[in-house]
């Protein structure tokens, strides 16, 4: 037994309904043993005070409950996004607002690179911000004529590559795959489209997904959570999380007390999953890391006109988006997961999908009933106030993507689904108002790893031109907040370990500069984040 | 490249349609042609335990010769262990999910080492008329069906004749590629023989015939000509000089109306087209065509 440790705290919001607020926590073997005044606390027999927290404000530790293990290891590659990034050491990389910036970014990065025959590789760029400009081979033939380049779009349907690595890769006039562009002359112009053109760039292609699933690459996933004040991150949908090579390498680097979050790994599951193969990994899960989950993706994303939408679908009679497993299937899919009493999160990103993952539980829980399952619609970003009323009666959760408002609401107002259904939007107010247990996500890397800013995204609405879309949709910073800590920690099934500041829980905090109860709510995304603790440990983030 | 192309037939359709029926008929059926077949669920395939010589949980090889590659890791990852097998295969069938696009797929028939040699799209010729009014799925299938370089009606043996030919006739109104009824010669599937090869190696039940072209083509008349074919050709293939290209031998691919020209990589020089078409079509029809090709004669 180690000695009780007490933290005094300029202010403690504990997520515990039964006593919101504190001065102090106390923590003993990595838990909660104590919180409240600092006259409670001090009766406890042989403590130490340690002052580190004394002018900062406590919460539980931020819960992720939609991220995705490879978001550290992009950061092995050069950031070309349109928003402003803070990358795992702590350095924040600027927007590149159009195709002269990336090229900026671009020559800066080849500046330093030591070997010449290090190929470079760049993520993140999303011309849907650029008016039209159209990155091409020979943009970046002004970075390097020698340096093989690939730039992955932000969509991952397109890459564009220069005449480097064109020639290494023998990408030429006679390439004739379709998705290799040519100009006047028949000269391929260095973009690759879909997954087969892509895989013409060899190695280089390989290399950028290939690169992030490195140890070091994990690391960086654990700084990033570190930075945001997140102690429980999720890898929701990952092939390979039955491999034991798989487990081998995250329980050595997750299991380390260096390693600033617990991790909750999902199967990406598929016809061909073995249930008892995933509950068989349950077998392994420690109290940083868990296994046996099952994540499930039924349609795209509304960004990428590939979400299922119901009538009338997208503006501009665009065709409607694509199944990624046939809906007559989803009941023969989920059925042997649910007999096994798995966890099951499905990726519905419009309301067709959510519609047929309903229809698939009502099916299913007729067949076998269930108690307590926590079934997530995962994204449900177009879901309708009766599907809301359907997810309740169900006993299912939804797990939200508020930062779309922030980072696509313009476009879904003006390009994918228009005004109306763009105010209701990841409906969060709603939810919360029929009774839906909820939870916020950020999807990283497809959004910034950041549960603050998740937070002030569903309790602002305000989209990156400054529009406020679907007020009435809003939900208080109170809210918000249970949602990105005992509201995520809710559909991991991990509700009586973490997500709040309470007796017996693991003592994993998020430490914070500012009060977010405190500050106006427009300021919640740039609240300072000092560190984390976790299971008792402390966390500051690294300075840079 | 030493290695010529490996054909790459890509199989796609709705559930039910009969696309694992379809795989296993074409495993048992190989004939000693080497199979690479890409497929999603191993479960789904009948191989005899006894016809396995390995299994090392993303591949399966057979003793005739075949192998099985799981497509749980994608597309790149099933053509690498096809590229590292290339000398040891002789053809690529690729299995596309009920909810997949195989004309999308079809993309990957164009990496290097391959060569894409046809979309079959399977119907089940019972459902599909209802189906394609699903509002979940009926795009979907529309546009599977709009992809086709083939459409194969399944579970004709289930139907009257009247509904059978109304099904061909509604598929006529939404896509120009030629309609079989299963099951059908996998000779007729591949499409033809390979270039050169015996003719008595033409499947028996579909009509073929070839000729050599002794001139250069200019690509128009080469367009044209595909125009102008008869009714019942299923397909066309071969190996021609075409004056306004660079290359010395073209590809060329006729899949129902769909014309492909693409550079030929080896240093083969054959001149030689043929054609394949469904039984019943006048065999004279079809040389005629073909020897459009040799306008002096």
């Amino acid at each position: 037994m180690s000695k009780t440790v007490i933290y005094p705290a300029r202010a403690i919001h504990t997520m515990d309904p039964s006593r919101p607020t504190a001065q102090a926590v106390a923590v003993q073997d990595g838990r909660v043993l104590a919180v409240g005044s600092l006259d409670e606390l001090t009766i406890l027999p042989d403590y130490t005070v340690d002052n580190t927290f004394a002018d900062k404000v406590l919460l539980p530790g931020f819960v992720e409950a939609h991220s995705h293990g490879i978001t550290g290891g992009l950061w092995m590659h050069t950031y070309c996004g349109y928003f402003d990034q803070t990358d795992p050491q702590g350095k924040t990389w600027p927007g590149c607002k159009n195709i002269s910036d990336v090229l900026d970014r671009l020559r800066q990065v080849e500046a330093a690179l030591q070997d010449p025959n290090e190929p470079l590789l760049a993520w993140g760029m999303d011309p849907i911000y650029f008016s039209g400009e159209r990155l091409i081979g020979i943009h970046l033939d002004q970075v390097s004529t020698t340096r093989e380049i690939l730039v992955m779009h932000a969509s991952l349907h397109l890459a564009t590559v220069n005449n480097a690595l064109m020639a290494a890769q023998n990408i030429t006039p006679d390439t004739t795959m379709e998705g290799v562009p040519k100009d006047g002359l028949g000269w391929p112009i260095g973009e690759l489209q879909e997954p087969a053109a892509m895989a013409l760039a060899g190695p280089v292609f390989r290399s950028f997904w290939g690169r992030p699933r490195s140890d070091e690459s994990m690391q960086s996933l654990g700084q990033l959570a570190n930075r945001a004040g997140i102690t429980t991150l999720t890898d929701l949908g990952n092939p390979t999380s039955t491999d034991p090579a798989t487990i081998a390498q995250w329980r050595n680097i997750v299991e380390s007390d260096e390693f600033p979050a617990r991790l909750s790994i999902f199967n990406l599951a598929n016809p061909a999953t073995d249930p008892q193969a995933v509950a068989a990994t349950q077998q392994e899960s420690s109290d940083k890391l868990r296994f046996g989950h099952v994540k499930i993706v039924l349609d795209g994303s509304i960004q990428g006109y590939t979400a299922r939408l119901n009538w009338p679908g997208y503006l501009e009679d665009r065709p409607n988006g694509l199944w990624l497993v046939p809906p007559e299937q989803v009941t023969d899919l989920l059925r042997p997961f649910h007999e096994a009493g798995l966890l099951v999160h499905v990726h519905c990103n419009g309301d067709q999908a959510v519609d047929v993952f309903l229809n698939s539980v009502q099916d299913l829980l007729s067949e076998t009933p269930q108690f307590d399952h926590r079934y997530t619609v995962q994204h449900s970003q177009l879901t309708t106030p009766a599907q809301y009323q359907r997810i309740k009666s169900l006993g299912l959760c939804a797990n939200i993507f508020s930062n779309h408002t922030w980072y696509w609401g313009d476009q879904h107002v003006t390009s994918t689904v228009g005004p109306d259904r763009a105010a209701r939007m990841n409906a969060a107010r709603t939810a919360l108002d029929l009774g839906v247990p909820l939870s916020m996500h950020c999807d990283a890397p497809v959004t910034p790893l950041g549960s603050l800013h998740v937070a002030w995204s569903a309790v602002n609405r305000i989209t990156a031109s400054g529009h406020l879309l679907g007020p009435n949709e809003r939900i208080t910073v109170h809210e918000a907040l249970q949602a990105i800590t005992v509201g995520a920690a809710y559909q991991l099934k991990m509700d009586h370990e973490i997500g709040s500041i309470a007796p017996g829980k693991f003592a994993d905090l998020a430490v914070l500069e500012a009060d977010p109860y405190q500050e106006d709510p427009m300021e919640l995304r740039n609240i300072g984040v000092w560190g984390t603790m976790v299971g008792g440990k402390t966390h500051p983030a690294t300075q840079t | 490249m030493n290695q010529p192309p490996l054909p790459l037939t890509v199989i796609g359709g709705y559930l039910g349609a009969g696309k694992t029926t379809l795989i296993n008929q074409l495993l048992a059926g190989s004939q000693g042609e080497r199979l690479a077949l890409l497929i999603n669920d191993f479960g789904d395939v009948n191989i005899d335990q006894r016809l396995i010589t390995s299994h090392d949980g993303d591949t399966i090889s057979l003793t005739n010769g075949c192998i099985c590659c799981s497509l749980a890791d994608g597309f790149a990852s099933a053509l690498d262990t096809v590229n590292q097998n290339a000398h040891l295969l002789d053809r690529v069938i690729i299995e596309v999910s009920g909810v997949g696009q195989p004309a999308k797929v079809a993309q990957w028939g164009q990496t290097p080492g391959l060569s894409s040699d046809g979309v079959i799209v399977l119907i089940d010729g019972q459902s599909i008329m209802q189906r394609v009014e699903d509002p979940y799925v009926g795009e979907t299938i529309l546009a599977q069906i709009q992809g086709a370089d083939l459409l194969l009606l399944t579970h004709t043996d289930l139907m009257e004749a009247p509904q059978v030919t109304e099904v061909t006739q509604w598929l006529a109104t939404k896509h120009q590629a030629p309609v079989l009824e299963s099951p059908v010669a996998p000779a007729i599937l591949y499409g033809l023989p390979p270039l050169g090869a015996d003719t008595d190696l033409a499947p028996v039940d579909c009509l073929t015939a070839s000729v050599v072209v002794n001139e250069p083509l200019e690509q128009s008349t080469l367009e044209l000509w595909a125009k102008t074919r008869p009714g019942g050709v299923i397909r066309a293939k071969g190996l021609v000089k075409i004056s306004d290209r660079s290359e010395n031998q073209t590809d060329v691919q006729l899949f129902g109306p769909r014309l492909v020209l693409r550079p030929h990589p080896s240093e083969q020089t054959l001149n030689t087209m043929v054609a394949i078409a469904r039984p019943g079509t006048p065999r004279a029809a079809l040389i005629k065509w073909l020897n459009q090709l040799n306008p002096a004669n």
